[in-house]
C-alpha cells in the first residue's frame, strides 16, 4: 500500500488548525472557490501565499477588472496573469501539484499586453500538462461599438508571434475581427489541438467574398459564426466536425454549404430573414457526406420562414438518421401543415418540436412574411415519431388542425405537449394577459382533441 | 473477488493506533481507495489504514455506513417503500448532523476522506471551510481557520496591491 502524501512542516497556526492539512488538499479547497476568493487566502498568512499561484484550473475574465482606461484594464488584467502562471517550483515533499490543467483566458487586444500572455502561457503549455486551453479574444470596448470592426492585424501578429501557445488551444472565441481570404483556415491549421471555434461578429476583409474552410487534418469539432461578414462560409473538408451553429447571416440564403463533414451531428440556422434573402432548399444547405447527422434547429425568429418544403426524395439521404428537429420561431399567422414536409424526409425522427410566437417588434429591412403552403402526400405515415411539441397555443383552430394532421400522420405517436409562449422581451412589457389567455386556449385545444377520441396519446399542458 | 450470495462478506480495517474494524464489504467499498485493492485482490486478511486514528477510521466507517446504497432483500424493501426524495433529504439531515465536531475533527475527516477517496465525505467535510473563505473578511477567516497572520505589514500591503484585482 501506497504511503500517504506527506504532511507539511507544520509551523503556523494552532495544532488544530487547517495548516496540518498537506497542500493538496488545501488547493483542493481553494479550487471549489472563485477564483477571486482564492486569490485573496493568498493574504492570510506566508503559508497559503503561494497556494494560489498552484491552482490547477484559472478563468480569468478581463470583464472583472477595473480601471479608467482599457489600457489600465489589461495592465491589472495581465498582472494577475502574471501571478498565476509563473508557476513556483513546489515545495519540498508536495508533487505535482502545480500543473495548471485548465485555462481561460478572456481578454482584449491590447499589442504591449499580447505579447506578455503570449510569453507566460507559453511558459505554461511547455511543461506539457494543459489539458484545456481557451482564449476569448475581443478589441477593447471603444472600437466595439461602432462594429466597423477592423483589427486582425494585433491578432495576427499575437498568433504568429506565439504558435506553441496557438497550438495547445483547444477552443477560441474571437469578436470583431476581420480575416483576409485564408486566414482562418490558416488559424485553425496553426491550432492543431483546436476543438471549437466561436466567431462572433467577425468579417473577410472583402466581405462580398466566400469564407472558405478546408482543413482535412484539424481537430476541429465544433464551429459557431454569429453574424459573419462574407457571402456565405463553405466547409469545404472538416472531417472532425460534429456541430455548427450560424446565425444572423447578413448577405446570401443558405448561408453555409458543407463539403466533407461526415462526423455532423448538429446543425443550428438561426435568422430574421433581411429584405432580399430568398428562401432556400435545405437539400441546398446540408451535406450528403453527414451520415450521422441527428439534430437540426432551425429559427426563425418570427419572421419570414427562409427555408421552402421540399420533396422527400432530395432530403431523405441527408436526414435518414435525423432523431430530433427543433423549428422555432414560425410567426403566428403562418400554416403549419408545411412542417410536415421534415416528417417525411425523416424516417428516423422522434421528436418534434415548434415554437410560434408573433412579435410586436419587425427589425429594419425585414422580409416580407408570407405564409408558406405545402401539402404533405396522401398517403404518408411516419412510424417513428414519439413527441410533438407545441410552444404557444393561441389561435386554437391553426393549432388543433395540426395536431389532428400529426396524429393522423404520426402512427406511433405517444406524447403530445402544449407549452405557453417562449417570453419575449418586447411583447411581454405589454401585454401581461397574453400568457392567461392563451393558457386558456392550450385547455380548449386539449379538450377538443380528446372529446370523442379514441386516440391513446397523451396530451399534457405544460 | 466473489461475492457470496447468502450473508455479508466482511473485510477487516485497521487503524495504526491497533483498533480492529470489521465492517461489510460493500461499507467499505465507499473508499475508491479499499475498492480499489479488494478489487486487486490485495485485500485477503485485514487493511492497514495507515495515518487515521481509530477515532477518525470510526466517524469515517459511520459516514460510509449511512452512505451505502441499500441493496439486497431489505434494501429493496426500503427503496420501494421510501420515495428518492425523501431519502436525499433524510441523508441531508444526517450529514448535517454528522458534521458537527470540532475544528481538529474536521480537518482529519477532510485528510482522512482525501486518502481513502470518498468524494462525498470530502465534499461534505471541505464545504464548511469553503463557506468560510467565501464569506467572512481575512480576519474572520483566520480566526476560523486558525491561521496565525505571520506577514509584516508592508508584506501584506505588497500582496494585496499585486492582487488588487481579487480584493476589489
Amino acid at each position: 500500500m501506497e504511503s500517504p502524501p506527506p504532511k507539511r512542516n507544520v509551523g503556523h497556526g494552532g495544532e488544530d488548525g487547517i495548516s496540518a492539512l498537506p497542500d493538496h488538499l488545501l488547493l483542493d479547497i481553494l479550487e471549489r472557490l472563485d477564483l477571486r476568493e482564492a486569490v485573496r487566502t493568498g493574504a492570510l498568512s506566508t503559508l497559503w501565499r503561494h497556494l494560489p499561484s498552484h491552482l490547477s484550473r484559472v478563468h480569468l475574465d478581463v470583464a472583472h477588472f477595473g480601471g479608467a482606461t482599457p489600457l489600465e484594464v489589461m495592465d491589472a488584467f495581465t498582472g494577475a496573469v502574471r501571478a498565476l502562471l509563473t508557476r513556483v517550483p513546489p515545495a519540498e515533499g508536495v508533487c505535482g501539484s502545480s500543473a495548471l490543467k485548465v485555462l481561460f483566458l478572456s481578454f482584449y487586444t491590447s499589442s504591449p499586453h499580447l505579447s506578455s500572455i503570449g510569453r507566460l502561457v507559453e511558459g505554461i503549455v511547455n511543461l506539457g500538462q494543459t489539458e484545456c486551453l481557451e482564449f476569448c479574444i475581443s478589441p477593447a470596448p471603444p472600437d466595439r461599438r461602432g462594429c466597423e470592426i477592423v483589427i486582425g492585424q494585433e491578432f495576427k501578429a499575437f498568433s504568429r508571434a506565439y504558435p506553441v501557445a496557438f497550438s495547445w488551444l483547444t477552443r477560441l472565441t474571437l469578436e470583431y475581427h476581420a480575416f483576409g481570404n485564408s486566414g482562418i483556415t490558416d488559424l485553425i491549421s496553426t491550432c492543431c489541438r483546436l476543438r471549437h471555434l466561436n466567431l462572433r461578429f467577425c468579417t473577410l476583409v472583402n466581405s462580398q467574398s466566400t469564407l472558405k474552410i478546408d482543413v482535412p487534418c484539424s481537430e476541429l469539432q465544433e464551429l459557431e459564426f454569429t453574424g459573419f461578414g462574407c457571402a456565405r462560409i463553405e466547409l469545404v473538408s472538416v472531417p472532425k466536425l460534429r456541430q455548427v451553429v450560424c446565425q444572423h447571416w447578413p448577405f446570401e440564403s443558405p448561408p453555409v454549404r458543407f463539403g466533407y463533414v461526415p462526423e455532423l451531428r448538429g446543425v443550428m440556422l438561426y435568422s430574421k430573414a433581411k429584405a432580399g434573402q430568398e428562401p432556400f432548399a435545405l437539400s441546398d444547405c446540408l451535406p450528403r457526406s453527414a451520415r450521422n447527422l441527428s439534430t437540426l434547429t432551425l429559427c426563425f425568429g418570427d419572421q419570414m420562414i427562409w427555408i421552402q418544403p421540399e420533396h422527400p426524395k432530395q432530403l431523405t439521404p441527408i436526414f435518414r438518421n435525423l432523431t430530433t428537429v427543433f423549428l422555432f420561431g414560425i410567426f403566428s399567422e403562418c400554416d403549419l401543415s408545411w412542417t410536415l414536409f421534415i416528417l417525411e424526409a425523416a424516417p428516423a425522427l422522434q421528436d418534434f418540436a415548434l415554437s410560434r410566437h408573433s412579435c410586436i417588434k419587425t427589425p429594419e429591412y425585414s422580409a416580407e412574411k408570407t405564409n408558406v403552403v405545402w401539402e404533405p402526400s396522401k398517403d404518408f405515415k411516419h412510424l417513428n415519431l414519439k413527441g410533438l411539441h407545441i410552444f404557444g397555443c393561441e389561435d386554437e383552430d391553426k393549432v388543433r388542425n395540426y395536431v389532428r394532421l400529426v396524429m393522423e400522420r404520426a402512427v406511433g405517436l405517444l406524447l403530445i405537449e402544449l407549452y405557453g409562449e417562449n417570453p419575449c422581451i418586447y411583447c411581454d412589457a405589454t401585454n401581461l394577459e397574453r400568457s392567461k389567455a392563451e393558457k386558456s386556449s392550450r385547455h380548449q385545444i386539449k379538450e377538443q382533441l380528446t372529446h370523442g377520441s379514441s386516440s391513446s396519446v397523451e396530451i399534457i399542458i405544460c | 473477488m466473489a461475492t457470496r450470495e447468502a450473508g455479508k462478506k466482511m473485510i477487516m480495517l485497521k487503524s495504526p493506533d491497533g483498533m480492529e474494524f470489521e465492517v461489510e464489504e460493500a461499507v467499505a467499498m465507499e473508499s475508491q481507495t479499499i475498492r480499489k485493492m479488494i478489487e486487486d485482490d490485495c485485500a485477503d486478511t485485514a487493511i492497514l489504514i495507515p495515518n487515521i486514528n481509530s477515532k477518525i477510521l470510526s466517524r469515517v466507517i459511520e459516514y460510509c455506513n449511512k452512505h451505502v446504497p441499500t441493496t439486497g432483500a431489505t434494501g429493496a424493501a426500503a427503496s420501494d417503500t421510501v420515495a428518492p426524495a425523501a431519502l436525499a433529504e433524510d441523508l441531508k439531515i444526517w450529514d448535517a448532523e454528522f458534521i458537527k465536531v470540532n475544528r481538529a475533527t474536521r480537518f482529519n475527516l477532510i485528510q482522512a476522506a482525501s486518502y481513502l477517496n470518498i468524494k462525498g465525505l470530502l465534499d461534505l467535510t471541505s464545504q464548511t471551510t469553503i463557506d468560510t473563505i467565501s464569506d467572512n473578511s481575512l480576519e474572520e477567516i483566520r480566526s476560523f481557520l486558525s491561521t496565525k497572520n505571520d506577514y509584516l505589514p508592508e508584506e501584506e500591503q505588497t500582496i494585496r496591491r499585486e492582487n488588487q484585482w481579487a480584493f476589489q
